[in-house]
Protein backbone atom coordinates (compact mmCIF):
# COMPACT_ATOMS: atom_id res chain seq x y z
CA UNK A 1 0.00 0.00 0.00
CA UNK A 2 2.68 2.58 0.81
CA UNK A 3 4.02 1.92 -2.68
CA UNK A 4 0.81 2.61 -4.48
CA UNK A 5 0.04 5.75 -2.49
CA UNK A 6 3.51 7.07 -3.21
CA UNK A 7 3.00 6.37 -6.89
CA UNK A 8 -0.37 8.08 -6.76
CA UNK A 9 1.20 11.16 -5.30
CA UNK A 10 3.95 11.14 -7.87
CA UNK A 11 1.63 10.86 -10.86
CA UNK A 12 -1.27 12.96 -9.64
CA UNK A 13 0.81 15.74 -8.10
CA UNK A 14 0.94 18.14 -11.05
CA UNK A 15 -2.59 17.20 -12.08
CA UNK A 16 -3.94 17.95 -8.61
CA UNK A 17 -2.07 21.23 -8.54
CA UNK A 18 -3.62 22.13 -11.85
CA UNK A 19 -7.12 21.22 -10.67
CA UNK A 20 -6.42 23.30 -7.59
CA UNK A 21 -5.28 26.23 -9.71
CA UNK A 22 -8.27 25.96 -12.04
CA UNK A 23 -10.59 25.92 -9.07
CA UNK A 24 -9.13 29.18 -7.75
CA UNK A 25 -9.28 30.69 -11.22
CA UNK A 26 -12.96 29.72 -11.47
CA UNK A 27 -13.80 31.28 -8.12
CA UNK A 28 -11.78 34.41 -8.85
CA UNK A 29 -13.63 34.96 -12.13
CA UNK A 30 -16.95 34.32 -10.42
CA UNK A 31 -16.11 36.74 -7.61
CA UNK A 32 -15.19 39.39 -10.18
CA UNK A 33 -18.58 38.90 -11.82
CA UNK A 34 -20.42 39.51 -8.55
CA UNK A 35 -18.21 42.23 -7.03
CA UNK A 36 -17.18 43.87 -10.32
CA UNK A 37 -20.45 45.65 -11.10
CA UNK A 38 -20.61 47.02 -7.53
CA UNK A 39 -17.06 48.38 -7.79
CA UNK A 40 -17.93 49.88 -11.16
CA UNK A 41 -20.84 51.72 -9.50
CA UNK A 42 -18.41 53.02 -6.85
CA UNK A 43 -16.16 54.37 -9.63
CA UNK A 44 -19.12 55.89 -11.49
CA UNK A 45 -20.14 57.75 -8.35
CA UNK A 46 -16.92 59.83 -8.49
CA UNK A 47 -17.12 60.79 -12.14
CA UNK A 48 -19.14 63.30 -14.16
CA UNK A 49 -21.81 62.55 -16.73
CA UNK A 50 -19.55 64.02 -19.43
CA UNK A 51 -16.63 61.79 -18.53
CA UNK A 52 -18.87 58.74 -18.65
CA UNK A 53 -20.18 59.52 -22.11
CA UNK A 54 -16.60 59.86 -23.36
CA UNK A 55 -15.36 56.62 -21.81
CA UNK A 56 -17.47 54.56 -19.42
CA UNK A 57 -14.54 52.42 -18.24
CA UNK A 58 -11.92 55.02 -17.36
CA UNK A 59 -10.99 55.55 -13.75
CA UNK A 60 -12.22 58.73 -12.11
CA UNK A 61 -9.82 61.61 -12.75
CA UNK A 62 -10.46 63.01 -9.29
CA UNK A 63 -12.17 61.68 -6.21
CA UNK A 64 -14.50 64.52 -5.30
CA UNK A 65 -17.76 64.17 -3.47
CA UNK A 66 -19.88 66.41 -5.71
CA UNK A 67 -22.22 63.59 -6.69
CA UNK A 68 -22.73 62.66 -3.06
CA UNK A 69 -23.54 66.27 -2.22
CA UNK A 70 -25.93 66.35 -5.18
CA UNK A 71 -27.87 63.44 -3.68
CA UNK A 72 -28.76 65.57 -0.69
CA UNK A 73 -30.06 68.36 -2.87
CA UNK A 74 -32.67 65.96 -4.24
CA UNK A 75 -36.04 66.77 -2.70
CA UNK A 76 -37.29 64.41 0.00
CA UNK A 77 -34.11 62.35 0.39
CA UNK A 78 -33.93 63.22 4.09
CA UNK A 79 -37.59 62.28 4.46
CA UNK A 80 -37.05 58.87 2.82
CA UNK A 81 -34.14 58.26 5.14
CA UNK A 82 -36.18 59.10 8.25
CA UNK A 83 -39.08 56.94 6.99
CA UNK A 84 -36.69 54.05 6.47
CA UNK A 85 -35.21 54.35 9.96
CA UNK A 86 -38.59 54.54 11.69
CA UNK A 87 -40.17 51.75 9.63
CA UNK A 88 -37.25 49.36 9.99
CA UNK A 89 -36.78 50.01 13.72
CA UNK A 90 -40.47 49.65 14.57
CA UNK A 91 -40.95 46.52 12.45
CA UNK A 92 -37.82 45.00 13.98
CA UNK A 93 -38.98 45.62 17.55
CA UNK A 94 -42.43 44.19 16.79
CA UNK A 95 -41.21 41.07 15.02
CA UNK A 96 -38.54 40.36 17.64
CA UNK A 97 -40.91 40.60 20.62
CA UNK A 98 -43.79 38.72 19.00
CA UNK A 99 -41.69 35.96 17.46
CA UNK A 100 -39.64 35.42 20.63
CA UNK A 101 -42.77 34.92 22.74
CA UNK A 102 -44.43 32.67 20.16
CA UNK A 103 -41.30 30.64 19.44
CA UNK A 104 -40.73 30.11 23.15
CA UNK A 105 -44.30 28.93 23.68
CA UNK A 106 -44.18 26.59 20.68
CA UNK A 107 -40.79 25.17 21.69
CA UNK A 108 -41.23 24.84 25.43
CA UNK A 109 -44.88 24.77 26.45
CA UNK A 110 -46.94 21.69 25.68
CA UNK A 111 -50.22 23.34 24.80
CA UNK A 112 -53.17 22.24 22.70
CA UNK A 113 -52.77 23.45 19.12
CA UNK A 114 -49.04 24.22 19.18
CA UNK A 115 -48.27 21.86 16.28
CA UNK A 116 -51.06 23.27 14.14
CA UNK A 117 -49.94 26.79 14.90
CA UNK A 118 -46.36 26.00 13.94
CA UNK A 119 -47.42 24.31 10.70
CA UNK A 120 -49.50 27.37 9.79
CA UNK A 121 -46.49 29.64 10.32
CA UNK A 122 -44.39 27.28 8.20
CA UNK A 123 -46.76 26.84 5.27
CA UNK A 124 -47.54 30.54 5.05
CA UNK A 125 -43.88 31.10 4.45
CA UNK A 126 -44.17 29.61 0.99
CA UNK A 127 -47.03 31.94 0.03
CA UNK A 128 -45.58 34.35 -2.55
CA UNK A 129 -45.85 38.05 -1.77
CA UNK A 130 -47.95 38.72 -4.86
CA UNK A 131 -50.77 36.59 -3.43
CA UNK A 132 -51.29 38.89 -0.49
CA UNK A 133 -50.19 42.26 -1.81
CA UNK A 134 -53.51 43.29 -3.38
CA UNK A 135 -55.67 42.23 -0.41
CA UNK A 136 -53.03 43.64 1.97
CA UNK A 137 -53.46 47.00 0.30
CA UNK A 138 -57.23 46.72 0.85
CA UNK A 139 -56.83 45.67 4.51
CA UNK A 140 -54.40 48.50 5.23
CA UNK A 141 -56.81 51.03 3.72
CA UNK A 142 -59.80 49.70 5.61
CA UNK A 143 -58.00 49.74 8.94
CA UNK A 144 -57.32 53.43 8.27
CA UNK A 145 -53.58 52.90 8.28
CA UNK A 146 -52.82 54.41 4.89
CA UNK A 147 -51.31 57.81 5.45
CA UNK A 148 -49.17 56.51 8.31
CA UNK A 149 -45.98 54.51 8.41
CA UNK A 150 -47.93 51.74 10.17
CA UNK A 151 -49.20 50.80 6.69
CA UNK A 152 -45.71 49.44 6.11
CA UNK A 153 -44.53 48.59 9.64
CA UNK A 154 -47.22 46.03 10.45
CA UNK A 155 -47.02 44.15 7.10
CA UNK A 156 -43.23 44.06 7.45
CA UNK A 157 -43.53 42.55 10.92
CA UNK A 158 -46.03 39.99 9.56
CA UNK A 159 -43.98 39.22 6.47
CA UNK A 160 -41.00 37.85 8.44
CA UNK A 161 -42.91 36.42 11.39
CA UNK A 162 -42.87 32.84 10.09
CA UNK A 163 -39.11 32.73 9.47
CA UNK A 164 -38.32 34.38 12.79
CA UNK A 165 -40.52 31.99 14.75
CA UNK A 166 -38.92 29.09 12.89
CA UNK A 167 -35.32 30.08 13.66
CA UNK A 168 -35.97 30.99 17.30
CA UNK A 169 -38.02 27.85 17.97
CA UNK A 170 -35.09 25.76 16.75
CA UNK A 171 -32.85 27.59 19.17
CA UNK A 172 -35.19 27.36 22.18
CA UNK A 173 -35.55 23.63 21.61
CA UNK A 174 -31.81 23.19 21.76
CA UNK A 175 -31.29 24.70 25.22
CA UNK A 176 -31.42 22.64 28.38
CA UNK A 177 -34.66 22.87 30.36
CA UNK A 178 -33.09 22.38 33.80
CA UNK A 179 -32.54 26.07 34.25
CA UNK A 180 -36.20 26.84 33.62
CA UNK A 181 -37.28 24.12 36.03
CA UNK A 182 -35.06 25.72 38.65
CA UNK A 183 -36.62 29.08 37.94
CA UNK A 184 -40.08 27.60 38.28
CA UNK A 185 -39.21 26.12 41.67
CA UNK A 186 -38.20 29.61 42.71
CA UNK A 187 -41.72 30.76 41.78
CA UNK A 188 -40.41 32.78 38.91
CA UNK A 189 -43.31 33.68 36.58
CA UNK A 190 -43.32 32.73 32.92
CA UNK A 191 -42.59 36.21 31.57
CA UNK A 192 -39.92 36.75 34.22
CA UNK A 193 -38.34 33.42 33.26
CA UNK A 194 -38.25 34.45 29.62
CA UNK A 195 -36.89 37.91 30.39
CA UNK A 196 -34.26 37.07 33.01
CA UNK A 197 -33.23 33.55 32.07
CA UNK A 198 -34.03 32.72 28.45
CA UNK A 199 -33.26 36.02 26.73
CA UNK A 200 -29.68 36.30 27.97
CA UNK A 201 -28.94 32.78 26.69
CA UNK A 202 -30.82 33.42 23.46
CA UNK A 203 -28.99 36.64 22.65
CA UNK A 204 -26.79 35.23 19.84
CA UNK A 205 -29.78 33.82 17.93
CA UNK A 206 -31.82 36.94 18.57
CA UNK A 207 -29.00 38.97 17.04
CA UNK A 208 -28.95 36.70 13.98
CA UNK A 209 -32.72 37.06 13.56
CA UNK A 210 -32.43 40.82 14.03
CA UNK A 211 -29.70 41.12 11.37
CA UNK A 212 -31.58 39.03 8.81
CA UNK A 213 -34.78 40.98 9.35
CA UNK A 214 -32.95 44.32 9.30
CA UNK A 215 -31.45 43.60 5.88
CA UNK A 216 -34.71 42.33 4.48
CA UNK A 217 -36.62 45.42 5.73
CA UNK A 218 -33.98 47.95 4.77
CA UNK A 219 -33.89 46.63 1.18
CA UNK A 220 -37.60 45.98 0.69
CA UNK A 221 -38.97 47.75 -2.37
CA UNK A 222 -42.17 46.17 -3.69
CA UNK A 223 -44.43 46.46 -0.62
CA UNK A 224 -43.03 49.91 0.09
CA UNK A 225 -44.13 51.29 -3.28
CA UNK A 226 -47.54 49.63 -3.21
CA UNK A 227 -48.57 50.28 0.40
CA UNK A 228 -47.34 53.86 0.83
CA UNK A 229 -50.29 56.13 0.14
CA UNK A 230 -48.05 58.87 -1.26
CA UNK A 231 -44.41 59.66 -1.86
CA UNK A 232 -44.29 61.24 1.61
CA UNK A 233 -44.32 57.72 3.10
CA UNK A 234 -41.70 56.18 0.83
CA UNK A 235 -38.69 54.44 2.34
CA UNK A 236 -35.26 54.80 0.73
CA UNK A 237 -35.54 51.98 -1.87
CA UNK A 238 -38.96 53.19 -3.00
CA UNK A 239 -37.98 56.85 -2.83
CA UNK A 240 -34.74 56.44 -4.74
CA UNK A 241 -36.48 54.40 -7.41
CA UNK A 242 -39.22 57.01 -7.77
CA UNK A 243 -36.99 60.08 -7.82
CA UNK A 244 -33.84 58.79 -9.51
CA UNK A 245 -34.71 55.96 -11.86
CA UNK A 246 -37.55 57.82 -13.49
CA UNK A 247 -36.72 61.52 -13.32
CA UNK A 248 -32.95 61.58 -13.50
CA UNK A 249 -32.57 58.41 -15.50
CA UNK A 250 -29.50 59.73 -17.25
CA UNK A 251 -27.54 61.16 -14.34
CA UNK A 252 -25.65 57.98 -13.56
CA UNK A 253 -23.05 59.47 -11.21
CA UNK A 254 -25.73 60.83 -8.88
CA UNK A 255 -27.74 57.60 -9.12
CA UNK A 256 -24.60 55.67 -8.21
CA UNK A 257 -23.82 57.87 -5.25
CA UNK A 258 -27.40 57.62 -4.01
CA UNK A 259 -27.72 53.83 -4.14
CA UNK A 260 -24.27 53.41 -2.60
CA UNK A 261 -25.19 55.63 0.33
CA UNK A 262 -28.43 53.74 0.78
CA UNK A 263 -26.42 50.52 1.01
CA UNK A 264 -24.02 51.70 3.72
CA UNK A 265 -25.84 50.22 6.75
CA UNK A 266 -26.26 46.83 5.09
CA UNK A 267 -22.72 46.68 3.71
CA UNK A 268 -21.20 47.63 7.07
CA UNK A 269 -23.35 45.03 8.80
CA UNK A 270 -22.37 42.44 6.20
CA UNK A 271 -18.67 43.20 6.52
CA UNK A 272 -18.75 42.99 10.30
CA UNK A 273 -21.05 40.01 10.78
CA UNK A 274 -20.63 37.99 7.58
CA UNK A 275 -20.48 34.61 9.32
CA UNK A 276 -23.54 35.34 11.46
CA UNK A 277 -25.55 36.42 8.44
CA UNK A 278 -24.54 33.41 6.39
CA UNK A 279 -25.28 31.02 9.24
CA UNK A 280 -28.56 32.77 9.90
CA UNK A 281 -29.70 32.44 6.31
CA UNK A 282 -28.67 28.81 6.26
CA UNK A 283 -30.78 28.12 9.35
CA UNK A 284 -33.70 30.14 8.00
CA UNK A 285 -34.17 27.68 5.17
CA UNK A 286 -35.77 24.33 5.62
CA UNK B 1 -48.11 23.25 34.91
CA UNK B 2 -51.62 21.90 34.46
CA UNK B 3 -52.81 21.31 30.90
CA UNK B 4 -55.35 24.14 31.09
CA UNK B 5 -52.82 26.48 32.51
CA UNK B 6 -50.28 25.51 29.86
CA UNK B 7 -52.79 25.97 27.06
CA UNK B 8 -53.74 29.40 28.35
CA UNK B 9 -50.19 30.66 28.72
CA UNK B 10 -49.15 29.04 25.43
CA UNK B 11 -51.82 30.84 23.47
CA UNK B 12 -51.30 34.08 25.38
CA UNK B 13 -47.61 34.10 24.47
CA UNK B 14 -48.48 33.44 20.83
CA UNK B 15 -51.14 36.13 20.77
CA UNK B 16 -49.03 39.06 19.51
CA UNK B 17 -47.55 36.96 16.72
CA UNK B 18 -50.96 35.56 15.75
CA UNK B 19 -52.52 39.02 15.76
CA UNK B 20 -49.89 40.60 13.52
CA UNK B 21 -49.56 37.57 11.28
CA UNK B 22 -53.30 36.99 11.05
CA UNK B 23 -54.19 40.60 10.24
CA UNK B 24 -51.39 41.33 7.82
CA UNK B 25 -50.53 38.03 6.18
CA UNK B 26 -52.97 35.18 6.53
CA UNK B 27 -56.11 37.30 6.79
CA UNK B 28 -55.43 39.17 3.55
CA UNK B 29 -55.20 35.84 1.72
CA UNK B 30 -58.84 35.22 2.71
CA UNK B 31 -59.86 38.78 1.90
CA UNK B 32 -58.32 38.17 -1.53
CA UNK B 33 -60.47 35.08 -2.04
CA UNK B 34 -63.56 37.15 -1.15
CA UNK B 35 -62.70 40.10 -3.38
CA UNK B 36 -61.87 37.74 -6.26
CA UNK B 37 -65.56 36.86 -6.48
CA UNK B 38 -66.66 40.46 -6.80
CA UNK B 39 -66.43 43.40 -9.14
CA UNK B 40 -64.72 46.22 -7.30
CA UNK B 41 -62.69 49.31 -8.13
CA UNK B 42 -60.97 49.41 -4.76
CA UNK B 43 -62.69 52.49 -3.39
CA UNK B 44 -66.46 52.24 -3.91
CA UNK B 45 -68.29 51.26 -0.69
CA UNK B 46 -70.11 48.35 -2.30
CA UNK B 47 -68.80 45.24 -3.96
CA UNK B 48 -70.92 43.64 -6.68
CA UNK B 49 -71.04 39.86 -6.42
CA UNK B 50 -69.76 38.20 -9.58
CA UNK B 51 -69.41 34.55 -8.62
CA UNK B 52 -66.64 32.89 -10.55
CA UNK B 53 -66.88 35.26 -13.49
CA UNK B 54 -63.51 36.89 -12.77
CA UNK B 55 -61.92 33.47 -12.98
CA UNK B 56 -63.65 32.45 -16.20
CA UNK B 57 -62.67 35.84 -17.68
CA UNK B 58 -59.02 35.12 -16.88
CA UNK B 59 -59.13 31.61 -18.31
CA UNK B 60 -60.43 33.09 -21.57
CA UNK B 61 -57.86 35.90 -21.57
CA UNK B 62 -54.68 35.60 -23.61
CA UNK B 63 -52.91 38.05 -21.29
CA UNK B 64 -53.33 35.67 -18.34
CA UNK B 65 -51.98 32.68 -20.27
CA UNK B 66 -49.05 34.69 -21.58
CA UNK B 67 -48.22 35.75 -18.02
CA UNK B 68 -48.49 32.17 -16.81
CA UNK B 69 -46.00 30.99 -19.44
CA UNK B 70 -43.64 33.89 -18.77
CA UNK B 71 -43.77 33.09 -15.04
CA UNK B 72 -43.12 29.39 -15.58
CA UNK B 73 -40.36 30.12 -18.11
CA UNK B 74 -38.65 32.52 -15.69
CA UNK B 75 -38.99 30.01 -12.87
CA UNK B 76 -37.64 27.10 -14.91
CA UNK B 77 -34.76 29.11 -16.35
CA UNK B 78 -33.77 30.40 -12.90
CA UNK B 79 -34.05 26.93 -11.37
CA UNK B 80 -32.04 25.26 -14.13
CA UNK B 81 -29.26 27.85 -13.96
CA UNK B 82 -29.18 28.67 -10.27
CA UNK B 83 -29.47 25.29 -8.61
CA UNK B 84 -26.76 23.37 -10.53
CA UNK B 85 -24.48 26.44 -10.40
CA UNK B 86 -25.00 26.91 -6.67
CA UNK B 87 -24.49 23.20 -5.98
CA UNK B 88 -21.30 23.08 -8.05
CA UNK B 89 -19.99 26.15 -6.26
CA UNK B 90 -20.86 24.74 -2.84
CA UNK B 91 -19.08 21.47 -3.63
CA UNK B 92 -16.09 23.42 -4.99
CA UNK B 93 -15.98 25.84 -2.05
CA UNK B 94 -15.57 22.89 0.31
CA UNK B 95 -12.25 22.18 -1.42
CA UNK B 96 -10.57 25.57 -1.66
CA UNK B 97 -9.50 25.84 1.97
CA UNK B 98 -8.89 29.20 3.60
CA UNK B 99 -9.99 31.27 0.61
CA UNK B 100 -13.51 29.80 0.87
CA UNK B 101 -14.59 32.50 3.30
CA UNK B 102 -13.46 35.25 0.97
CA UNK B 103 -15.12 33.73 -2.11
CA UNK B 104 -18.32 33.10 -0.21
CA UNK B 105 -18.48 36.74 0.88
CA UNK B 106 -17.93 37.88 -2.71
CA UNK B 107 -20.60 35.56 -4.10
CA UNK B 108 -23.09 36.52 -1.39
CA UNK B 109 -22.59 40.28 -1.85
CA UNK B 110 -25.28 40.83 -4.53
CA UNK B 111 -27.86 39.26 -2.22
CA UNK B 112 -27.26 42.15 0.19
CA UNK B 113 -28.37 44.72 -2.42
CA UNK B 114 -31.86 46.15 -2.64
CA UNK B 115 -34.20 45.76 -5.63
CA UNK B 116 -33.55 49.38 -6.52
CA UNK B 117 -29.77 48.96 -6.47
CA UNK B 118 -29.80 45.80 -8.57
CA UNK B 119 -32.22 47.37 -11.04
CA UNK B 120 -29.98 50.42 -11.36
CA UNK B 121 -26.92 48.22 -11.91
CA UNK B 122 -28.81 46.29 -14.59
CA UNK B 123 -29.82 49.54 -16.29
CA UNK B 124 -26.16 50.64 -16.22
CA UNK B 125 -25.14 47.36 -17.82
CA UNK B 126 -27.82 47.02 -20.47
CA UNK B 127 -28.75 50.58 -21.38
CA UNK B 128 -28.70 50.68 -25.21
CA UNK B 129 -26.71 53.96 -25.43
CA UNK B 130 -24.20 54.19 -22.60
CA UNK B 131 -24.63 50.70 -21.11
CA UNK B 132 -21.47 48.85 -20.19
CA UNK B 133 -22.27 45.81 -22.34
CA UNK B 134 -22.87 47.73 -25.56
CA UNK B 135 -19.81 49.93 -24.92
CA UNK B 136 -17.72 46.84 -24.37
CA UNK B 137 -18.96 45.31 -27.61
CA UNK B 138 -18.01 48.50 -29.43
CA UNK B 139 -14.54 48.60 -27.87
CA UNK B 140 -13.75 45.07 -28.99
CA UNK B 141 -15.14 45.68 -32.47
CA UNK B 142 -18.36 43.69 -32.23
CA UNK B 143 -20.75 46.58 -32.96
CA UNK B 144 -22.97 44.16 -34.85
CA UNK B 145 -23.90 42.51 -31.55
CA UNK B 146 -25.00 45.78 -29.93
CA UNK B 147 -28.71 45.80 -29.22
CA UNK B 148 -31.46 47.24 -27.04
CA UNK B 149 -31.25 44.42 -24.53
CA UNK B 150 -34.24 45.29 -22.38
CA UNK B 151 -36.36 46.74 -25.16
CA UNK B 152 -36.55 43.84 -27.57
CA UNK B 153 -38.66 40.75 -27.13
CA UNK B 154 -35.95 38.16 -27.73
CA UNK B 155 -33.55 39.40 -25.03
CA UNK B 156 -35.69 41.13 -22.38
CA UNK B 157 -36.68 38.04 -20.38
CA UNK B 158 -33.22 36.41 -20.54
CA UNK B 159 -31.67 39.66 -19.24
CA UNK B 160 -34.22 39.79 -16.40
CA UNK B 161 -33.53 36.14 -15.54
CA UNK B 162 -29.79 36.83 -15.60
CA UNK B 163 -30.41 39.66 -13.15
CA UNK B 164 -32.33 37.36 -10.84
CA UNK B 165 -29.56 34.77 -10.99
CA UNK B 166 -26.80 37.31 -10.35
CA UNK B 167 -28.74 38.84 -7.47
CA UNK B 168 -29.63 35.75 -5.44
CA UNK B 169 -27.58 32.69 -6.36
CA UNK B 170 -25.27 33.37 -3.39
CA UNK B 171 -28.11 32.50 -1.06
CA UNK B 172 -28.41 29.05 -2.64
CA UNK B 173 -24.65 28.56 -2.36
CA UNK B 174 -24.96 29.22 1.37
CA UNK B 175 -27.90 26.86 1.64
CA UNK B 176 -26.10 24.00 -0.10
CA UNK B 177 -22.86 24.68 1.77
CA UNK B 178 -24.68 24.35 5.08
CA UNK B 179 -26.39 21.16 3.93
CA UNK B 180 -23.14 19.59 2.71
CA UNK B 181 -21.46 20.35 6.04
CA UNK B 182 -24.02 18.28 7.95
CA UNK B 183 -23.75 15.22 5.71
CA UNK B 184 -22.61 12.02 7.40
CA UNK B 185 -19.01 11.18 6.44
CA UNK B 186 -19.69 7.43 6.53
CA UNK B 187 -21.83 7.64 3.40
CA UNK B 188 -18.89 9.02 1.47
CA UNK B 189 -16.44 6.53 2.93
CA UNK B 190 -18.78 3.71 1.94
CA UNK B 191 -19.23 5.16 -1.54
CA UNK B 192 -15.45 5.51 -2.01
CA UNK B 193 -15.13 1.74 -1.54
CA UNK B 194 -17.46 1.25 -4.49
CA UNK B 195 -16.25 3.83 -6.94
CA UNK B 196 -13.52 6.35 -7.62
CA UNK B 197 -15.69 8.58 -9.74
CA UNK B 198 -16.55 11.83 -7.97
CA UNK B 199 -19.33 12.33 -10.45
CA UNK B 200 -20.99 9.03 -9.54
CA UNK B 201 -20.75 9.88 -5.85
CA UNK B 202 -22.33 13.24 -6.55
CA UNK B 203 -25.12 11.58 -8.51
CA UNK B 204 -25.86 8.67 -6.19
CA UNK B 205 -24.96 9.99 -2.74
CA UNK B 206 -24.88 13.78 -2.57
CA UNK B 207 -27.89 14.58 -4.73
CA UNK B 208 -30.29 12.14 -3.02
CA UNK B 209 -29.18 13.45 0.37
CA UNK B 210 -29.76 17.00 -0.82
CA UNK B 211 -33.21 16.53 -2.24
CA UNK B 212 -34.92 18.31 0.66
CA UNK B 213 -32.68 21.34 0.14
CA UNK B 214 -33.24 21.20 -3.61
CA UNK B 215 -36.95 21.11 -3.00
CA UNK B 216 -37.01 24.00 -0.55
CA UNK B 217 -34.81 25.98 -2.95
CA UNK B 218 -37.38 25.41 -5.67
CA UNK B 219 -40.12 26.66 -3.33
CA UNK B 220 -38.06 29.76 -2.54
CA UNK B 221 -37.51 30.29 -6.24
CA UNK B 222 -41.23 30.31 -6.98
CA UNK B 223 -41.71 32.70 -4.10
CA UNK B 224 -38.94 34.87 -5.49
CA UNK B 225 -40.21 34.94 -9.07
CA UNK B 226 -43.60 36.05 -7.74
CA UNK B 227 -42.16 38.21 -4.96
CA UNK B 228 -39.03 40.35 -5.21
CA UNK B 229 -38.70 39.72 -8.96
CA UNK B 230 -42.00 41.55 -9.47
CA UNK B 231 -40.47 44.79 -8.17
CA UNK B 232 -37.33 44.19 -10.25
CA UNK B 233 -39.31 43.68 -13.46
CA UNK B 234 -41.50 46.71 -12.70
CA UNK B 235 -38.38 48.88 -12.51
CA UNK B 236 -36.64 47.44 -15.57
CA UNK B 237 -39.33 46.82 -18.18
CA UNK B 238 -42.72 47.15 -16.49
CA UNK B 239 -43.67 43.88 -18.21
CA UNK B 240 -42.76 45.02 -21.72
CA UNK B 241 -41.90 44.85 -24.52
CA UNK B 242 -45.40 43.72 -25.54
CA UNK B 243 -45.86 41.52 -22.47
CA UNK B 244 -42.68 39.51 -22.98
CA UNK B 245 -41.60 39.99 -19.37
CA UNK B 246 -45.10 40.19 -17.91
CA UNK B 247 -45.28 37.66 -15.06
CA UNK B 248 -48.45 36.88 -13.11
CA UNK B 249 -47.17 39.29 -10.46
CA UNK B 250 -46.98 42.14 -12.95
CA UNK B 251 -50.48 41.36 -14.27
CA UNK B 252 -51.98 41.32 -10.78
CA UNK B 253 -50.17 44.55 -9.86
CA UNK B 254 -51.22 46.37 -13.02
CA UNK B 255 -54.84 45.15 -12.84
CA UNK B 256 -55.15 46.40 -9.25
CA UNK B 257 -53.13 49.58 -9.21
CA UNK B 258 -53.34 50.79 -12.80
CA UNK B 259 -56.70 49.47 -14.04
CA UNK B 260 -58.30 49.63 -10.53
CA UNK B 261 -59.86 46.23 -11.24
CA UNK B 262 -59.44 44.60 -7.84
CA UNK B 263 -61.70 41.66 -8.63
CA UNK B 264 -59.61 40.33 -11.48
CA UNK B 265 -56.36 41.25 -9.70
CA UNK B 266 -57.41 39.20 -6.66
CA UNK B 267 -58.47 36.31 -8.89
CA UNK B 268 -54.95 36.28 -10.37
CA UNK B 269 -53.51 36.20 -6.83
CA UNK B 270 -55.71 33.28 -5.82
CA UNK B 271 -54.79 31.36 -8.99
CA UNK B 272 -51.12 31.98 -8.16
CA UNK B 273 -51.73 30.57 -4.69
CA UNK B 274 -53.37 27.46 -6.16
CA UNK B 275 -50.57 27.10 -8.70
CA UNK B 276 -47.87 27.30 -6.02
CA UNK B 277 -49.62 24.89 -3.70
CA UNK B 278 -50.30 22.42 -6.51
CA UNK B 279 -46.61 22.52 -7.41
CA UNK B 280 -45.32 22.00 -3.88
CA UNK B 281 -47.92 19.76 -2.26
CA UNK B 282 -46.79 16.41 -3.71
CA UNK B 283 -43.08 16.80 -2.86
CA UNK B 284 -43.98 18.18 0.60
CA UNK B 285 -46.07 15.15 1.46
CA UNK B 286 -43.42 12.83 0.05
CA UNK B 287 -40.63 14.37 2.11
CA UNK B 288 -42.82 14.39 5.22
CA UNK B 289 -43.52 10.68 4.70
CA UNK B 290 -39.89 9.64 4.20
CA UNK B 291 -39.01 11.57 7.34
CA UNK B 292 -41.49 9.49 9.30
CA UNK B 293 -40.08 6.27 7.83
CA UNK B 294 -36.38 6.85 8.24
CA UNK B 295 -35.90 9.12 11.23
Amino acid sequence: MPDSSARNLATSGPATAMVHGLRHLFFTVLSLLTVGPVIWVVLLSFRTTREITLDPFALPTQYNLDNYRAVFTQPDIGLFLINSFITVAAALILVLIASTLAAYAIARIDFVGRQTLFVIFLISDSIPLIVIIVPLFIVVQHLGLSGTLLALILPYAAMNMGVSVYILRGFFRSINSDIEDAARLDHCGLLATIWYIILPIARPSLIVVAIINFISYWNEYFLATVLASSQRFFTLPAGLAATLVNKHGTNWPVMSAAVLMSMIPVLVLFAVTQDKIVRGWASAIR
Amino acid sequence: MSTRNATLSGWLLCLPAIAIFGCFFLGPAFVGAYVSMHVWNGSSPTLAYAGLRNYTDLVGDGRFWNALWVTLAAFLAMALIKLPLALAIAVGLAKVGRMARFYRAALFLPYMLSTTTVAIIWIFLFDPYQGLVNQLLQDIGLESLQQGWLGQSSTALPIIVAGGVWWTFGLYVVLFTAALATMPRDYYDAARLETNSSFKILLHVTLPLLREQIFSSAVMLIGGVLGYMTGFILLLTGGGPAGHTETLGIVSHSLAFRALDFGHASAVSILVLLLVFSLIIVPTVRIARTRVEFR
